[in-house]
């Protein structure tokens, strides 16, 4: 083989090897695009994804009062507030709670409102160791079971105890009755 | 509850147990300033809740009676009316509640409580209208 075929088979190599101007501007493009794609779509995944991805809120807790305070078998009536943020109205709506501790030494702490039509319900105004509302003489037991007009117990706190303090958090249904 | 909580099926459905009218009384002359009115429509709304809120079961609030015009004698006979008319309307208890001072006499409401009133004595005085025979 001469240098002329040794050359001209070194410049056919050298062409495989290279990209054309088309395929350059393709990738180029292409490129181009998906880039701007990506960067369109992945917040919208970020954002489809994110309740996956927080944390479940621990909801907020209010020190109330402190254990010693609490009596057995006889509820104390305490009153706290809390902050509120509804949008851009703020808030501190002051709250009331009929906390006691059972025979087994757990802390109760159960809404006032009534769950017949929502009035304030008030501990053994009648001295028969009874919740009474005053609108309707709904009832409840100590407990908070509905005995009578009532359709559901009256609704519990979260309790939480912190160094002696007895803190408060959201309002559930009653998990006793 | 507030008279607009109340649609005309739930009215329907609860007016059995709301048996008690609560009239706000502004006591406003009309020759106040806007800022005054406003202080003013605040107090009585913290004076409304004092027995609102407690009694939300059983009581209806209505709009307010806002102006006490020229005469004490012919505000006093308006209101007077207006208790005597929500009573035709169906309520058993019509209670009033007033910035005023002193608190006008007003024969056709049940009760009609004022600003110097506490919270406990309001809460006392509604009970005991209830307990009664």
């Amino acid at each position: 083989m001469d240098q002329y075929e040794t050359s001209e088979t070194e410049s056919h190599a050298k062409r495989r090897k290279e990209m054309t101007r088309r395929q350059f501007l393709s990738y180029t493009l292409g490129g181009a695009g998906a880039f701007m794609a990506v960067g369109t779509v992945l917040p919208m995944i970020r954002f489809a994804v994110d309740p996956l991805l927080q944390k479940k809120e621990q909801g907020s807790w209010v020190k109330v009062v402190q254990e010693s305070e609490i009596k057995t078998m006889e509820p104390v009536e305490f009153r706290f507030k809390i902050h509120q943020v509804d949008g851009w109205y703020v808030s501190d709506p002051e709250l009331s709670a009929w906390i006691m501790k059972d025979e087994s030494g757990n802390i109760l702490a159960l809404s006032p409102i009534c769950k017949h039509l929502g009035c304030t319900i008030n501990w053994n105004t009648d001295k028969n160791n009874e919740y009474v509302c005053p609108c309707h003489e709904a009832r409840y037991s100590i407990d908070g079971k509905n005995l009578t007009v009532a359709p559901a117990p009256l609704d519990e706190y979260e309790v939480r105890l912190d160094n002696g303090y007895v803190y408060l958090g959201e309002i559930v249904p009653n998990r006793r009755v | 509850m507030k008279f607009n909580d109340l649609s005309r099926e739930k009215w329907t459905e609860l007016r059995p147990y709301l048996d008690t009218c609560l009239l706000p009384v502004t006591g406003l002359a009309g020759n106040e300033s806007p800022y005054i009115v406003t202080g003013t429509l605040e107090r009585l709304r913290d004076l409304l809740q004092r027995i609102e809120i407690p009694f939300k079961g059983r009581i209806v609030t209505y709009p307010a009676y806002h102006y006490t015009g020229d005469g004490k004698a012919s505000f006093a006979a308006g209101l007077d009316d207006v208790c005597g008319r929500l009573k035709e309307g169906g309520f058993r208890y019509v209670i009033a509640l007033t910035l005023l001072d002193p608190v006008p006499s007003v024969p056709q409401a049940d009760l009609v409580l004022g600003e110097s009133c506490s919270a406990e004595a309001m809460n006392e005085a509604v009970r005991k209208l209830w307990a009664q025979p």
